[in-house]
């Protein structure tokens, strides 16, 4: 492959078979002999049916599954970084400077507010603890959540707060890849819009987004470009 | 963050009579990192713990572990001595039963100025003054300082250990099952504890749990073991999500919710 330094995501005949050993080792086919690259200042958003390995495309590309054939490769300060080979050591680095990923439900931390959780992925990055604290707010506010609420862990937030929060914490860093699982599934129209103002900002700073989104309208406001994703035939 | 790892375990063997209870442990260990020994009941975890912390002297294995002073020693290969010295200023050890952990002769406070005493703090008034501000950082309130630590609950008990072992700025601190019988609400409060002093501290930590979520919890990196085998290890998230051994996915299907 050329060294396109716009390409971000370069996904070359990814296979994912789970062995299932508690179940006399069935093997469930998910992936097979998928490719597509997501460039900068782009967002693809896959499309598929359910349970057509959608999030395991970006659970691979996050480095949350281990790449079962091909190849997954990310830039990473510069350089293509081949995700298969790469240590774990490698990976937390990856995800702490380069990928900022969305998953579809926030994983909360006991005693953690709201404000920390978000304020987290920035200190990891080195940005002081006040400066990280005062941006958390800020992508907190953008994303409606009252100032009354980010003292209190998000353990008792309701679904659609605890995602916003979710939002927050990886859109408050400038990341430059972005996987995003479904952001807006569990959110109402007024926050769904705010969510998709954000993702298009992302997009215009020059992120590389890998998408996953249900709903036609939300498709239509930040994508840039369509994946799909053929159904493999059931195996086993 | 360096680039050399601050310990290195290779081939690490441990059995008592004909009864493995390590075999060829190998891993590496990098500064501020955690990373969780998982397993069931006589998997090997809490005996590697211990080969590692001295308690017990492996059969077989290096221990090299890398000084801060950038020298490298084999803990297995140094005499008892050096290992002795290195353990006592640079490693921290918190047992899974404050009663090994802890001198419940003594105050609170005199738990946690003794190690700073055994490295060659002569200053009354300094010791003391890091006790009382390492006894406020694990949320014991300091006004408590000269009380016995068997006037204190369980959840606090294992609060005073950890700063009894976190005083002396340990380069790596060694955790055997630290929320093991606390209720949840005080597991909680510890594992937070634990997560943001590690951090703020920049120790590596190795904590051994049969507790998943405390690993998911805790830990960049985990090691799975069984019968005294490493099984899997990689990053805590793909073991959990994405297990590939048969044992791995046993205990991740095994849990409630991790």
């Amino acid at each position: 492959m050329p060294d396109d330094k716009t390409v971000m995501i370069a996904i070359e005949s990814l296979a994912k078979t789970f062995t299932l050993h508690l179940r006399g080792s069935v093997e469930l086919r998910v992936l097979q002999a998928f490719s597509m690259q997501v460039e900068t200042g782009e967002c693809v958003v896959l499309r598929a049916p359910s349970g057509t390995g959608k999030s395991t495309v970006l659970r691979s590309v996050s480095g949350n599954y281990r790449i079962g054939g091909g190849r997954v490769a990310v830039r990473h300060e510069g350089e293509m970084v081949d995700l298969s080979a790469a240590s774990p050591r490698t990976v937390m680095e990856i995800r702490r400077n380069t990928i900022g990923y969305v998953s579809q439900f926030l994983r909360v931390i006991p005693r953690v507010s709201a404000l920390d959780v978000v304020a987290e992925p920035l200190m990891a990055r080195g940005v002081p603890t006040d400066e990280a604290r005062e941006r958390a707010g800020t992508m907190l506010g953008r994303l409606h959540i009252p100032a009354k609420m980010w003292d209190l862990p998000p353990a008792t937030f309701s679904g659609g707060e605890q995602q916003r929060v979710n939002i927050a914490r990886v859109l408050a860093v400038d990341y430059p890849i972005l996987l995003l699982d479904e952001p807006t599934a569990s959110l109402d129209d007024a926050n769904r819009a705010l969510v998709l103002d954000l993702v298009r900002e992302a997009r215009e700073r020059g992120a590389a987004i890998l998408a996953i989104l249900h709903d036609e309208a939300s498709r239509a406001a930040v994508a840039t470009r369509y994946v799909d994703l053929a159904p493999l035939e059931a195996a086993a | 963050m360096t680039d050399d790892p601050v310990l290195t375990v290779t081939g690490l063997a441990k059995a008592y009579g004909r009864r493995v209870a390590c075999r060829d442990v190998s891993f590496e260990l990098w500064p501020g990192e955690v990373l969780a020994v998982v397993g069931e009941s006589g998997s090997g975890k809490t005996t590697l713990l211990n080969c590692l912390g001295g308690l017990v002297p492996p059969d077989a294995g290096r221990v090299r572990f890398r000084r801060r002073s950038g020298e490298v020693i084999d803990l297995v290969a140094a005499s008892e001595a050096l290992r002795r010295a290195i353990l006592r200023a640079e490693w921290g050890f918190v047992r899974q039963n404050p009663r090994d952990g802890l001198r419940f002769g003594v105050s609170a406070g005199a738990n946690v100025g003794e190690p700073l005493m055994a490295i060659g703090g002569r200053h009354y008034g300094h010791i003391r003054g890091s006790a009382s501000e390492w006894l406020d950082a694990v949320e014991i309130d300091p006004a408590r300082m000269d009380d016995l630590p068997s006037s204190f609950s369980g959840g606090m008990q294992q609060r005073l250990q950890i700063a009894r072992n976190l005083v002396t700025h340990p380069a790596i601190v060694l955790m055997d099952e630290p929320t093991g019988g606390l209720d949840v609400s005080v597991q909680a409060r510890l594992l937070d504890l634990i997560r943001r002093l590690v951090r703020e501290a920049g120790v590596a930590a190795i904590v051994v749990t049969h507790d998943l979520g405390v690993a998911r919890l805790l830990a960049d990196r985990m090691l799975v073991m069984r019968q005294g085998c490493v099984v899997e290890a990689g990053l805590t998230d793909q073991l959990l999500d994405d297990p590939q051994h048969a044992y791995t996915q046993l205990l991740v299907s095994s849990v409630l919710t991790v």
